[in-house]
């Protein structure tokens, strides 16, 4: 495609319109449709998290269509494509850390947790832990949007048959003004029904561009990986570890680090924890996760097929040729179809793959949006500036503005850094996802002693620890595949800072904890038995437990 | 006071009179999290372990077929934690989930939440 087969060829009768009136004309419904969905809800929140009235498998769809990424449809492809076996290595750590949900689901749940400050201060009440948890917030979803709106303007600038930045920042811009606008107005109502969408239009199109792949090689697995073997960019070893990360003193530590960043900074992401939480009790919120893990299951199969049959069809080297990432593997594959499918058909599954990649965009953009949006709204306004005094009127209020600032912010970050790697960006992301929300959800789900102290310094730990060797890795910079490839002041030899930041966090989340201990009072030990026993039973039950214990202590209200 | 829920009788989990309902549903919800975790943690844990060596064992083909000892630790993984969040999911609805209502019905007198602290 070039520059002559976009808007102006549809005037020209040429098939290509109909590829673009169809994807135009879904993309406004679904956003009709999830503005028209929020337009109700007018709790602050049921902006964030939603009624909490949803199914399971409603409210499994939604998570599913939050967690599926870009990076896992593009550039978990691209990788598999190019490189082989860390691809699929990618592929299955996405999958488990849906299976370390499940374990989160119960608590998350029973938390009642709008935000991640309600559940930081599940074990230590306070501002210090409030403040802590908007600054994590915001160091994770701020990368993250960003790079989720740079995908989404190359992605849309690839399928209306442009190339160049500056259309690409267009496009940036486009999407992000219509992803906030609808986070404004709908909410997390309005963006359930998008999640639901993204999830089941990515689910039917990558099966759909399985099976086609699949049928190219009669069905045999075995002839599609000798052939996606012999066109990758290792011909004789696909299915070697090694391919992605080649450089620095330990490559195969660096590798596994990777996976446990995948597996915990995945499920550590603010708005994949605000989507469980919306469950309406704790049996949904499991059998959410559970169908949210089989769609994610079935999605990372039809990712490591495809990636394959970009191999095998296309070749790594006519996928990299003049890019320095692999991410447009997944639409050079479909349309790499048209030969065996008809035109017709490849047509409309190009179609169908463009319209998953921006619902998951919308989806993935939207709920990050809103999770900054939340812990600037409830966990600094409500409960720093108003201390508290509810006026649901305003802090909603409070929380549209502050989708507005947010996504605002992001698309500006996301024009400037345009034409750049976003692969340094979600991976700064999950790390210090996983080096401060990962310790302290662990620690306060699973042990009576976590205190202020331990979770303060765990999350500023794992901040400053993630954030400054990340920043110093050669991801960053000092290679040409850099984020700033013309900069060179990476002295961290690690791609990933996970091998020391999770750690230390850990520990540090632990030795504050015990210094913490020595000056913790009585009643603050029973707060933490109370604590266990709201996180085992759920709130009703652990007050009637804790009813004689506490009578006549001073009433303190949650909102 | 009493949980009234009980489990089915055939539970593995033997009712202690002298344990307080809350270190009962805490020694459930322990084993069950742990029968979960086990064998998923042993999958990813051989897993990272095996990339992490040196060598390359993990591209080693099994019975001269084209599935290597990586994808099929990966395979392994993928059916282990499908069928391990399946029973999970079924334990804990029929051994916790009875528990978060029976103390509200048996004490309907109970004070609001908010007053026991921890929630600000």
């Amino acid at each position: 495609m070039n520059h002559s087969s976009t808007f102006l060829a549809a005037a020209a009768d040429d098939p290509y319109a109909l590829v673009l009136s169809s994807f135009m004309l879904f993309m406004v419904l679904a956003l009709f449709g999830s503005v028209f969905a929020g337009l109700r809800g007018d709790s602050p929140s049921e902006f964030y998290i939603g009624d909490r009235q949803g199914s399971a498998l409603k409210n499994g769809l939604a998570l599913a269509g939050c967690y599926v990424s870009t990076s896992l449809l593009l550039s978990v492809t691209g990788v598999v494509a190019t490189v082989g076996f860390d691809g699929i290595t990618a592929a299955t750590s996405v999958l488990l850390s849906m299976g370390v949900l499940l374990l989160l689901a119960r608590p998350l749940q029973l938390s009642g947790s709008l935000t991640l400050g309600d559940l930081f201060s599940l074990r230590a009440p306070g501002t210090a832990p409030r403040v802590a948890a908007a600054v994590v917030t915001l160091a994770v979803t701020a990368p993250y949007l960003v790079a989720q709106l740079m995908a989404a303007g190359n992605v849309t600038a690839a399928f209306l048959g442009f190339s160049g930045i500056g259309v690409q920042q267009m496009c940036t811009v486009l999407i992000g003004g219509l992803v906030v606008t609808c986070g404004m107005l709908s909410g997390a109502k309005g963006l359930t029904v998008i999640q639901v969408i993204a999830a089941a239009v990515t689910l039917a199109a990558m099966i759909f561009a399985s099976l086609a792949v699949l049928r190219l090689f009669h069905g045999d697995v075995g002839s599609l990986l000798t052939a996606a073997d012999a066109h990758s960019i290792r011909p004789g070893r696909y299915l070697s570890t090694g391919g992605l990360i080649n450089v620095g003193p330990t490559p195969r530590l660096d590798i596994a680090a990777g996976q446990v960043m995948t597996v915990l900074g995945g499920v550590c992401m603010p708005h994949v924890l605000s989507r469980v939480s919306a469950a309406r009790d704790t049996a949904t919120a499991r059998r959410s996760v559970r169908y949210a893990t089989g769609v994610v299951a079935l999605v990372c199969v039809t990712v490591v097929i495809l990636g394959m049959g970009a191999s095998a069809r296309v070749g790594a080297d006519t996928i990299l040729s003049g890019q320095s990432n692999a991410d447009d593997s997944l639409m050079l594959v479909a349309s790499s179809l048209d030969d065996r499918l008809g035109s017709g058909m490849s047509r409309l599954l190009f179609t169908a793959l463009a319209c998953a990649i921006f619902l998951s965009v919308l989806a993935v953009v939207g709920a990050t949006t809103l999770a900054a949006a939340a812990a600037l709204a409830r966990d600094t306004y409500h409960h720093l500036v108003q201390r508290r005094q509810s006026d649901p009127t305003r802090e909603l209020m409070v929380a549209r503005i502050a989708v507005l600032l947010f996504g605002v912010l992001g698309i500006l970050l996301a024009v400037l850094a345009q034409g750049r790697s976003t692969a340094f960006l979600a991976q700064l992301a999950m790390a210090v996802a996983a080096s401060t929300v990962a310790p302290v959800l662990l620690y306060t789900f699973y042990w009576d002693r976590f205190n202020r102290t331990g979770l303060l310094w765990a999350v500023y730990g794992g901040i400053i620890l993630s954030g400054g060797l990340a920043v110093s890795s050669p991801s960053a910079s000092g290679s040409s595949q850099a984020f700033l490839p013309n900069a060179d002041f990476a002295w961290f030899d690690h791609s990933t800072p996970v091998l020391v930041s999770v750690p230390a966090a850990f520990l540090l989340g632990w030795a504050g904890s015990l210094v913490g201990h020595r000056r913790a009072h009585r009643h603050q030990a029973e707060d933490a038995s109370v604590t266990s026993a709201v996180l085992l039973v759920g709130r009703t039950a652990a007050t009637a437990v804790a009813t004689g214990r506490t009578a006549g202590r001073r009433p303190e209200r949650s909102d | 006071m009493r949980l009234s829920a009980q489990p089915p009788k055939h539970h593995r989990f033997p009712d202690h009179a002298a344990q307080s309902p809350l270190s009962q549903a805490r020694r459930r919800a322990a084993h069950l999290d742990l029968s979960y975790l086990v064998p998923n943690a042993l999958c990813f844990g051989t897993a990272v372990t095996l990339i992490a060596l040196p060598g390359d064992l993990l591209a080693t083909r099994l019975f001269s077929t084209d599935m290597s000892v990586g994808l099929s630790l990966y395979l392994l993984q993928a059916v282990a934690l499908l069928a391990t969040a399946r029973r999970f999911d079924h334990r804990s609805a029929r051994l916790l989930d009875p528990l978060q209502h029976a103390p509200a019905e048996a004490n309907a007198t109970a004070v609001p939440v908010q007053q026991i602290g921890g929630f600000r």
